[in-house]
């Protein structure tokens, strides 16, 4: 059994949507843009025991609170087994089909007290799900806020606990009882317990009202009391020369250890949502714990801000929330194969343009440093527009880039910055005439930045920007341009030693120091491109 | 095989077709009990996939819960399905009916509108039975929508195309229609397929009252793995279109693993001498007394024979005072017709003697405590009572499950019986007051009086057991004019008298008051089978 699709309506402050869930599910997005809250709400859905579920939604959790909230689940894939819990419940198909959903009302008499219902709507009856039903779904949350600790300990419902339930003991049950009894019996037959007893009972004849003997008092291990052998059993691993207690280890261990333990038994879940696996661990250990995640049995659902996790999933598999908390993702015929490519290039750095409000593609590091300042310049704060700078790394990847970002991918807005003599294959790539790029916000250097802004700036202001950088000598700069004198220097030699690929940054960021807004406007294909980023 | 190996290797043996025969009170509930608690225990049949036992009536899935109970525990629910064939169909209609075009607005029979729909067709109390046979040969197999009207219409029966039509009309369907449209569901494999692997295994109990309709139903998802319990002795559906020996012929074909019953638990050496003589009669087996020195006196089957029904119910309810000094004992009095019982009724009424009335559409302890629930709420919805009737009777709707077929038609014979009260003057909770608290459904039999006819007993057993009016016309009744029916009134009898554990009580009269005037009475045929057992004359 798998998630197919996630629904929300009214939920929280997000906007109503309905998502694909394929193999895996990565939900990435900034701080309080909807992660958490997807994954509470399959939690809901398909997670929370019955009890639970009357505290499950409050007043906050509508976005109007005078319409009903919706959330849905649609799950595919159930094999014999699975099918057998929901004879009423599924769409026989082909394929068979699961939906569960979640009703909520807030009453409109006191316009706090919340009724819900969870279903199935597909069944013709208004039962809830049933205990056998729920345990069926094999769906297993793990909050951000949970403790690794818990999860790793001898509490019932951690992921240790739930495997040691998983186990079938029959054939060692009979050892195992009289372990249970041995101990009994050690516990009854000790001295000092003996004592401990006798003690108790005496404090407790004068304390209570009728007498206690010591034979009243007994003495029991969990294991007896919960007729389970195996409560308050841990699993230990060796640390150096003795064996410490999972719960125990450090912090990463610890993250690194319950992340692997939850693949291990089909039992245990087929379905896990994580928030923020990341939490704890370094890069590198971020990126096995992903690697685990993908390879093991069932479909993950992972919210995080770890690039490092996002570089080891498909993209099609990634949902970005933005600022507006709208969820983007690749449609299901989206053309990703040179996509995943480049996902795996670009793993590191997806995460901000994905949850970006408005995508600026520029070729370079050199772009990037001029393009954002000139937006300060201009006194445009990217950051707080939601307006995110993507280096290509070579004009050549456009394409790519437009595959994944454009309206066949996630469908960002999109502007480009674009040397002149890539102009061609930009504007076949878009469908359109040269002449109409700038309609489609591809704004043309010509021939390429460094033209442009020696042309606005001018060869004074740009000899004076290059000689302040404590990088750049005089001599260098002679000699680079070919000349013997800085007066012989022509706007033309200036453009040709900037645009040299080993001075490409270190002159840019010379050229930042000498900006002013004015100087910063006239540099018009980078001016156009941050106003087309403001226009949405 | 005989037991006692017989009914513990009913419940050891594995899932697949296998047949107990079980004759009145030879342990066949304990036998079910006792193979669902194998099968849950065992790991034959396990979470998520349940066992599914089918039962014919709601007192009959009581009986069935409460012993699955005990046997398999307080969680059988996790273990076992437990329903009867409406509710069953009911199930399958709503969760796939769409389908085939079955939309979830669509209600589900009840017998009040049942009732008052065929009147307003022109059929009456003469005309019911062929206008019953009519429609259900019409809807005994697969037939679509359109060719149940077309034979409808080639059946020339006009009263039942009406009756079709309004059903229609009202987006309802009749009992047979859910057997038919659950069958025509279960025919889509994909969807058999669910039912198929979420029951591993099957009981279906009372099999001589099934149709083949209904047997089709249970084969679409149980083939191959159920248990079928039954006793042919016990038939006595025929009336309602059950069909015993197709059924048993049908589930001989199957095949099934044999097991037979008999020896009772139930019956003292007395009564089972009664019951004997009418088996012999019919040609079914001989029952021997489990323990027959258990009883005191071997048991007693009396004889009262009066001059009229007054004198009958004034010797009977002297009687009947006397066994209920003991605190401990149960006391059924079964009757064939009601007419009979209304003299009784109003005998004990007027002397003070209190009964639980069976045969009282408010009887079920379900539907009375879903009243008395809704009571408070209802009458606060209008002022006008009958406007309170309709709100109460909507609240106790809208308490039960959609499929529940059964449960909703009891409300809504309650809330038809609470609206003539109503009519007559009483208030909205002066007429719920009048609902006697039933017992719970599971422990229907309390110490005390029952009263309540041959059909509704199925099942059920009391210390003392009365069979009023062993007259000829009454039992057998004089409507039954074929062998068929007349056999079917004899197996009427030997199931009343088959509920007496320790005593069975048997009345006649010679004459009987008819709107002409006093008539004089034959004896009922049978009776002279019977005579032989008597201990006593009272």
């Amino acid at each position: 059994m798998r998630i197919e699709k996630l629904i929300w309506e009214n939920y929280r402050r997000l906007p109503d949507a309905v998502i694909d869930v394929r193999d895996h599910l990565v939900l990435v997005g900034p701080n309080d843009s909807g992660k958490s809250s997807v994954l509470r709400a399959v939690q809901i859905c398909l997670g929370m025991p019955g009890p639970q579920l009357g505290t499950a939604l409050e007043l906050r959790d509508f976005t109007d609170p005078s319409k009903p909230l919706k959330l849905g689940v649609r799950l595919t894939d159930l094999d014999q087994n699975e099918r057998a819990a929901f004879p009423d419940e599924v769409v026989p198909g082909p394929p068979p089909l699961l939906r569960v959903v979640v009703d909520a009302e807030i009453d409109p008499d006191d316009g706090e007290t919340v009724t819900l219902r969870r279903g199935f709507p597909d069944s013709g009856h208004s039962r809830p799900p049933s205990r056998a039903q729920l345990a069926e779904f094999r769906w297993a949350y793990i909050p951000a806020t949970r403790s690794l600790f818990r999860e790793l300990g001898t509490t019932s419902g951690s992921v240790v606990q739930t495997l040691l339930a998983g186990l079938d003991l029959s054939a060692d049950e009979a050892a195992l009882n009289a372990a249970i009894v041995a101990m009994t019996n050690a516990l009854d037959a000790s001295g000092a317990l003996g004592e401990f007893r006798q003690e108790i009972s005496e404090v407790l004849s004068d304390a209570l009202p009728n007498e206690v003997t010591v034979e009243d008092v007994g003495l029991k291990s969990a294991a007896e009391m919960q007729k389970d052998p195996l409560t308050g059993v841990t699993v230990t691993v060796r640390d150096g020369d003795h064996m410490a207690p999972l719960a125990e280890q450090s912090d990463g261990i610890r993250a690194l250890t319950a992340l692997a333990l939850l693949t291990m038994s089909k039992k245990t879940a087929q379905i896990v949502g994580i928030d923020e696996p990341e939490t704890h661990l370094h890069p590198s250990a971020q990126r096995s714990v992903a690697a685990t995640l993908r390879s093991a049995q069932g479909q993950r659902l992972i919210a995080t801000h770890s690039p490092a996790i996002v570089s080891q999933m498909h993209p099609s598999e990634i949902v970005a929330f933005g600022a507006d908390r709208r969820p983007r993702q690749l449609r299901a015929d989206a053309p990703i194969g040179q996509a995943e490519r480049a996902t795996r290039h670009w793993s590191n750095r997806l995460i901000e343009p994905l949850t970006a409000r408005h995508l600026l593609l520029v070729e370079g590091p050199s772009d990037r440093i001029l393009v954002a300042s000139v937006a300060s310049m201009l006194d445009i704060d990217l950051d707080r527009r939601g307006v995110a700078i993507f280096e290509l790394d070579s004009c050549d990847f456009f394409s790519t880039a437009y595959e994944l970002f454009g309206p066949e991918g996630f469908d960002l807005p999109l502007s480009g910055l674009v040397d002149e003599d890539a102009c061609e294959a930009w504007a076949e790539i878009l469908g359109c005439d040269e002449s109409e790029l700038e309609g489609r916000s591809m704004f043309v250097c010509r021939a390429d930045l460094e033209d442009e802004y020696v042309r606005a700036l001018g060869r004074e202001i740009t000899v004076a920007a290059l000689l302040a950088s404590p990088q750049i000598s005089e001599a260098a700069l002679l000699q680079g341009c070919g000349v013997t004198s800085l007066g012989d220097i022509t706007e033309e030699m200036l453009a040709t030693y900037c645009r040299h690929k080993r001075r490409k940054v270190r002159a840019a960021l010379a050229i930042t120091t000498a900006l002013t807004p004015d100087l910063g406007a006239l540099i018009s294909p980078v001016a156009a491109l941050i106003q087309s980023a403001d226009a949405t | 095989m005989t037991e006692p190996d017989a009914a513990s290797e009913f419940a050891a043996c594995g899932i697949r077709d296998i047949l107990l025969l079980a004759p009145a009170g030879c342990g066949k509930t304990e036998a079910l009990a006792l193979r669902a608690r194998t099968l849950a225990t065992n790991g034959l049949v396990e979470s998520p996939r349940k066992q599914l036992a089918i039962t014919f009536s709601n007192r009959a899935k009581a009986n069935l819960a409460a012993r699955f109970r005990t046997r398999v525990g307080i969680g059988w629910a996790g273990h076992v399905t437990l329903c009867n064939f409406h509710g069953l169909a009911a199930r399958v209609l709503r969760a796939h009916g769409e389908l085939i075009g079955i939309g979830l607005d669509v209600g589900f029979p009840e017998r009040g509108w049942r009732a008052r729909t065929m009147n307003e067709c022109g059929v009456t109390w003469e005309t019911s039975g062929l206008v019953d046979a009519v429609l259900r040969t019409a809807k005994q197999d697969l037939a679509d929508d359109d060719e149940v009207l077309e034979r409808l219409r080639a059946s020339g029966n006009d009263s039942t195309l009406q009756f079709e039509l309004r059903l229609r009309e009202e987006n309802r369907l009749d009992y047979d229609d859910l057997i038919r449209l659950a069958r025509r569901v279960l025919a889509l494999e994909p969807v058999a397929e669910l039912y198929r692997n979420h029951f591993a295994a099957l009981l279906v109990d009372e099999v001589q009252d099934l149709t083949l309709a209904q047997l089709d139903l249970v084969t679409k998802i149980g083939a191959g793995k159920t248990a079928y319990a039954g006793d042919p002795a016990q038939g006595i559906y025929g009336f309602a279109g059950a069909q015993p020996d197709e059924v048993f012929a049908a589930i001989d074909a199957m095949h099934p693993r044999p097991y037979k019953l008999s020896r009772s638990y139930r019956s003292s050496p007395a009564v089972l001498n009664a019951v004997n003589r009418l088996a012999a009669h019919m040609e079914m087996a001989q029952l021997e007394c489990a323990e027959p020195d258990e009883w005191p006196d071997g048991g007693t089957v009396a004889l009262v024979h009066r001059n009229d029904v007054d004198a009958e119910a004034g010797a009977l309810l002297e009687i009947i005072a006397r066994l209920v000094q003991d605190p401990e004992v149960s006391v059924g009095v079964i009757v064939r017709r009601g007419s009979r019982a209304e003299v009784f009724k109003s005998s004990a009424s007027a002397g003070g003697v209190d009964f639980d009335d069976w045969t009282s559409p408010t009887h079920l302890g379900r539907v009375v405590e879903l009243l008395r629930s809704n009571a408070g709420t209802a009458s606060k919805a209008s002022s006008d009572p009958s406007e309170q009737l309709e709100s109460l009777e909507e609240l106790c709707r809208s308490a039960l499950e959609s499929s529940d077929v059964d449960g909703l038609d009891e409300v809504a014979g309650a809330c038809e019986a609470l609206g003539e009260l109503i009519a007559h003057g009483r208030t909205l909770r002066g007429a719920v007051g009048t609902c006697r608290k039933a017992p719970p459904l599971d422990r229907p039999v309390a110490p005390g009086i029952h009263l309540l006819n041959g059909h509704i007993g199925k099942g059920q057993e009391f210390d003392w057991v009365v069979v009023m009016g062993l007259e000829a016309g009454h039992i057998p009744d004089f409507r039954a004019k074929t062998e068929a029916d007349t056999r079917e009134e004899l197996r009427v009898l030997h199931v009343c008298a088959s509920r007496a554990r320790h005593g069975l009580i048997l009345t006649m009269v010679d004459e009987v008051s008819t709107r002409y005037g006093s008539k004089a009475t034959e004896p009922c045929p049978w009776l002279e089978v019977v005579s032989p057992a008597l201990t006593q004359e009272w």
